[in-house]
């Protein structure tokens, strides 16, 4: 957990663009560079969040021989973001995949 | 604006949930398609038509082999394109983020079709080749008789050699220099033997 602290606003869900944020995120590498955890501050609702991105396994299934063994460098380039800050927001739909405001944003990943 | 970023956000972190179910369904498909590709050696012995290849004349058997071992080879590379082309998932080069996953998913959509495609040609050159093979088997001449070697004991002397034609009124022996023609007349004795000395 970082040591920026949350402002929390209660907001409805709502699923608005908020563009690309060139800072205020970090991306740390986990589990030998299998996963990618991004944190920082939802921009609708101010709520800390976290996201984990993980590479696909699909690896030795597809085709006859098994392809790479470890996982590349990602291409660098803007990510999309959802809030999945945790906190209740009226109108969130029961299936919603992130437990967040609704709002999704682009970030930079670099090497 | 679209929301296209937000749904491929969505399935992309749905993915990361489902992986083993996705992963399980790819071995159902596979364990099929491979259980398919062990019957397809059956199913080409099976038309492959006459059963004496044998007994062909030469180079017949030859070309029926290469022509089964093609329609073999074709049906197989096939159902494997086939199966390719029905399952997969994002593996290791796909970072499980909606932009991955939408490049990921344009590439594997040109693949699927390549595949296809790729798979339809071999078919239809496995079933040609097999055609060709199976006419090949009732068409092709059948291998001549093999000559029995025998040793002739005539008033004239012994020959030894091959068989070849028994003519009305003489044998025509086929030695290792040239043919004796023998009058039956003069013959004594037709021995079977299994070479000549």
């Amino acid at each position: 957990m970082s040591d920026l602290v949350e402002h929390h606003r209660t907001v409805k869900y709502r699923v608005q663009n908020y563009a690309l944020l060139t800072s205020g995120f970090q991306f740390t590498p986990v589990a030998g560079g299998r996963r990618i955890e991004v944190t920082g501050i939802c921009p609708a609702c101010g709520g800390w969040t976290s996201t984990t991105w993980t590479y696909g396994s699909g690896n030795d299934y597809k085709g006859i021989l098994p392809r790479r063994r470890s996982a590349p460098e990602p291409a660098e380039g803007p990510r999309t973001l959802c809030c999945d800050c945790g906190h209740a927001h009226a109108d969130r739909p029961a299936d919603a995949v992130f437990l967040g405001c609704g709002a999704y944003w682009q970030v930079e990943l670099s090497r | 604006m679209s929301n296209d970023r937000w749904w491929w956000a969505q399935r992309a972190q749905q993915l990361r949930f489902t992986q083993l179910d996705v992963a399980r369904r790819q071995a159902e498909t596979w364990r099929t398609g491979l259980t398919g590709v062990t019957a397809l050696l059956g199913a080409v012995l099976i038309v492959k038509g006459r059963t004496d290849i044998a007994d062909l004349a030469p180079p017949y058997p030859a070309i029926l082999l290469a022509l089964f071992g093609i329609a073999l080879a074709a049906f197989v590379i096939a159902t494997l394109q086939a199966i390719r082309a029905a399952s997969g998932t994002p593996g290791d080069e796909c970072l499980l983020t909606g932009e991955d996953l939408e490049r990921w998913t344009e590439a594997e959509v040109h693949q699927i079709q390549r595949a296809i495609r790729t798979a339809r040609l071999l078919t239809i050159a496995g079933v040609c080749s097999l055609a060709a093979g199976a006419g090949t088997t009732w068409l092709a001449p059948a291998r001549s008789p093999a000559l029995p070697t025998v040793r002739v004991q005539s008033s004239q002397g012994q020959y030894c050699g091959r068989l070849s034609q028994i003519g009305s009124d003489t044998l025509k022996i086929s030695g290792p220099t040239g043919y004796y023609l023998v009058p039956l007349t003069s013959v004594v004795r037709v021995d079977a033997v299994a070479s000549c000395p």
